[in-house]
């Protein structure tokens, strides 16, 4: 689904990527996506962080939010305003699992927890098949581009090893970036560019982002509007 | 832990929207918590027998939902 993409959004989609790896997570939420996009250096990113959605706000909400680390997993996505109403704190809750479990339980916890269905790997592929994706891979590592591209920055890191090998993106985060494509098409645009998914992101409505878009201050449509504007003014 | 007072509200507020919310995200928490101490009673040797008394659920029950991916440790 990445053919349309254009270049910049390409390189947002690895950075959230690289963002979630840094913050120790095992998933790529629509966060993780917001935050590239805040980092990205495009008009669409100056016109988050013009109505303050910048990088840092949404790096130190995520934190805030789902912590940092293995065990960040198992906590993510729950409503943590929704718990305080019932009095319970989840920070609270957090920091004594974190100290009666070591983070290997933990991640193996968030990661069947975000299954949903507790996981049984699948067949393993036929030999052929093995092969393929094998020479895909080295194919696709030389085809990449040797120009420098900027690391995920962030004031945060998890302690331990960074997540390694293939980190999934959530079902919320996939359906982020398939709704780019609509986005993209609701403006005749051929490509899907940093702003489809911006545009995207400010039409969310479980998950992270509305909170931590919330937390900035600007109402989501207003956003929307402001960058639909910036992109009308350029073309 | 939070006062009373702020447990009055929530689950048991009057209002669907807040009650629901909370209910719900309750709800996944404690789903969240059970994959987690499912997950170590196992690793520690537990019977599923064992640990389906304490959840208070039939032994078929945790086994259909955590027997494939904890089964075998």
């Amino acid at each position: 689904m990445f053919e349309r993409f254009t270049e910049e959004a390409r390189d947002v989609v690895r950075l959230a990527g690289e963002h979630a790896r840094r913050l120790g997570h095992r998933y790529i939420g629509g966060e993780h996506i917001l935050l590239a996009v805040t980092g990205a250096g495009q008009p669409a990113s100056a016109v988050l962080s013009a109505h303050g959605v910048t990088p840092e706000l949404v790096e130190e909400e995520i934190v805030r939010r789902v912590g940092l680390g293995a065990g960040a997993g198992l906590f993510a996505g729950l409503d943590r305003d929704a718990l305080a109403t019932i009095g319970i704190d989840l920070d609270a809750v957090r920091a004594r699992i974190e100290a009666s479990f070591g983070p290997q339980a933990l991640t193996s916890a968030a990661q069947l927890a975000h299954q949903g269905r507790p996981g049984h790997p699948g067949p393993r592929p036929a030999r052929f098949v093995r092969d393929w994706r094998h020479r895909r891979r080295a194919r696709r590592a030389m085809d990449r581009s040797p120009v420098c591209r900027p690391p995920a920055a962030g004031r945060y890191r998890a302690p331990g090893p960074v997540p390694s090998g293939h980190i999934p993106f959530t079902p919320a985060a996939k359906k982020i970036l398939e709704l780019t494509l609509r986005e993209a098409a609701a403006l005749d645009d051929t490509h899907v560019g940093v702003e489809h998914i911006a545009l995207t992101l400010t039409t969310v409505e479980s998950g992270l982002v509305p909170p931590i878009l919330a937390a900035a201050g600007t109402p989501a449509p207003a956003l929307r509007t402001a960058i639909l504007d910036r992109y009308r003014r350029a073309s | 832990m939070e006062p009373v007072l702020e447990i009055a509200e929530g689950a048991t507020s009057s209002d669907p929207d807040v009650g629901l919310r909370a209910v719900a995200a309750l709800r996944a928490l404690s789903e969240r918590l059970e994959v987690l101490q499912v997950q170590a009673a196992r690793d520690l040797g537990w019977s599923w027998q064992d640990i389906a008394e304490r959840l208070g659920v039939t032994k078929q029950t945790v086994h259909r939902k955590y027997g494939k991916s904890l089964g075998r440790r």
